[in-house]
């Protein structure tokens, strides 16, 4: 390989993954996306993943990383260019994309801005479908820009369907709370529009969780507090809950509103975010001000309306958020991929 | 932990790690759009420092051991007094107003006289002491209750004057109101 994983030789398309998240923070939603988006095209062709900086060549899972900078910096030419460059772009990453690409498609996730003909834009925003999407191909004063349905792969643990978090004690029923202050440490008094939602619903129990500590609210005072450390913690934590309201989804695919769809839980968030089109479309409501938040959050104590959002929206996000195989197939059409056979080079 | 984008991730700690099947632990990056702006046109309620919700009540203590085992060992006394030979059984054969014997026999006489006089006094005391913890442990019992009652009256009270006020501000708009603010 010269210059990092790929290949001269073009006979055999390769496609590259230029992502500033990959390696600098790991555990990001942006990451996430980048790594399902990694896996399912090493189905379809050889990946060579790229990130900014310098170094040597370094493995990571399936994947060999390169930093792309100094003389590592990749001279071949690519089938398709994958790109995740954070929401304030970047140059570095945008150029080298643009000369790995040299025409293939260049696919943008995470709503990066580049200046790269023909580039896709993959992201949230189909409110009829709840699917990711892939959107480009158009534009330029010739017909609109194509819209492709291609959701993406988010893993969930079975298991925690069945399990019950030792935190929770014995409280039996709760409506979880993802909180919006991602910059404040934990802190015991929630944010406004939480406290809102504690005044209102003071008769049940309801878990905010922010950043890493979970506590637990019971007529307007916290009646248990504990750490939620790992995924499988937050997992179970949204599997048992009556709902999940997200106050600030994130801006890549909304990555928790996904999987409390995948364990049957519906979800309410605001209008406007990542997660407005998968709410819309099923599994959830959205809400544009406090007073329709609290009005989200009484529907779900109907059983009807939440068992009828809990199918709905399980069903749609197991469709464009639970079949590997299915976003494979998906994500080959609008870049132009053979889907293999026999399962593709990975 | 602060992601490239400066913001943090959202629902867990910095301690991510692999969780069971091998998926991988933690984290979300931060979404959409930034914080909304928390204008305070209709300050959000304050909440309590401390718990409302009434903790489980203490057993009855009319029932506890305690005061079950005063109940028990003053029976066994009791029986084992019925039971015992009365004072000065042991003389009887000596005969009253027979010499020496006789004379010890009347001291001994007016002796148990005194002590069971005595005996009696301090059982009638003993009974009306236990009788005393019982109606004392009853009280408690039932102040116990009441107070446990009054607690889920307060927890009751604030629950629903809680939720009532906040339909109170969402039907007057204020709720309204101050999302206007924050979009605008």
């Amino acid at each position: 390989m010269d210059g990092g994983g790929a290949g001269s030789d073009v006979s055999e398309p390769r496609i590259a993954v230029l992502s500033r998240s990959w390696a600098e923070a790991q555990r990001s939603e942006s990451a996430e996306a980048v790594r399902s988006i990694a896996g399912a095209l090493s189905r379809l062709a050889p990946v060579d993943v790229f990130v900014p900086g310098e170094g040597a060549t370094f493995g990571d899972g399936a994947f060999d990383v390169t930093p792309i900078g100094g003389a590592h910096a990749p001279r071949a030419r690519y089938g398709a260019v994958v790109v995740e460059a954070g929401r304030r772009g970047d140059g570095e990453l945008a150029r080298s994309a643009g000369s790995l690409a040299a025409g293939a498609p260049v696919l943008a996730v995470g709503g990066a801005r580049f200046t790269v003909d023909g580039v896709l834009d993959v992201g949230p925003g189909d409110a009829g479908t709840g699917s990711w999407t892939v959107t480009g191909g158009g534009g330029g004063g010739g017909p609109a820009p194509a819209v492709h349905h291609v959701g993406l792969y988010a893993r969930v643990h079975p298991d925690a369907l069945s399990r019950r978090h030792y935190g929770l004690r014995e409280i039996p029923d709760y409506l979880l709370v993802l909180g919006d202050r991602p910059g404040m440490p934990a802190t015991p008094t929630p944010s406004d529009r939480t406290r809102w939602l504690l005044a209102r619903f003071a008769r049940q129990h309801v878990v905010v969780l922010e950043g890493g500590v979970a506590r637990a609210w019971r007529s307007r005072s916290c009646v248990a507090q504990f750490d939620v450390h790992t995924r499988m913690d937050l997992w179970i934590l949204m599997a048992r809950a009556r709902g999940v309201v997200d106050l600030l989804p994130g801006d890549v695919y909304a990555r928790e509103c996904v999987e409390a769809l995948r364990f049957g839980v519906p979800i309410v968030v605001p209008g406007g975010s990542a997660a407005d089109g998968l709410a819309s479309a099923a599994g959830g409501m959205r809400f544009t001000s406090t007073a329709e938040l609290l009005s989200c959050a009484e529907a779900l104590g109907d059983p009807a309306t939440r068992a009828a959002l809990a199918s709905s929206g399980r069903e749609a996000a197991d469709r464009w958020y639970g079949d590997p195989h299915a976003f494979v197939t998906r994500l080959a059409g609008p870049l132009g991929l053979a889907v293999p056979v026999d399962g593709g080079p990975r | 932990m602060t992601g490239p984008d400066g913001r943090d991730d959202k629902t867990l700690g910095a301690g991510g790690e692999v969780g069971a099947g091998g998926e991988i632990g933690a984290g979300g990056e931060v979404g959409a759009g930034g914080k909304p702006a928390e204008t305070a046109a209709t300050p959000a309620p304050r909440l309590l420092t401390h718990r409302a919700d009434p903790l489980p009540l203490p057993p009855a203590l009319h029932d506890a051991e305690v005061v079950a085992s005063l109940h028990l060992r003053w029976a066994q006394l009791a029986a084992a007094g019925q039971g015992a030979p009365p004072l000065g059984a042991g003389d009887a054969d000596d005969g009253p107003g027979v010499g020496r014997s006789g004379v010890r026999a009347k001291v001994r006489a007016r002796v148990v006289a005194a002590a069971r006089a005595d005996a009696a006094a301090d059982r009638g005391l003993i009974g009306d002491l236990i009788r005393a913890v019982d109606a004392v442990a009853a009280r408690v019992d039932e102040v116990t209750a009441r107070v446990g009652n009054l607690e889920l009256l307060v927890q009751e009270v604030l629950d629903r004057s809680s939720e009532d006020l906040v339909r109170v501000q969402a039907a007057l708009g204020g709720l309204d109101d101050r999302v206007r603010d924050e979009q605008a």
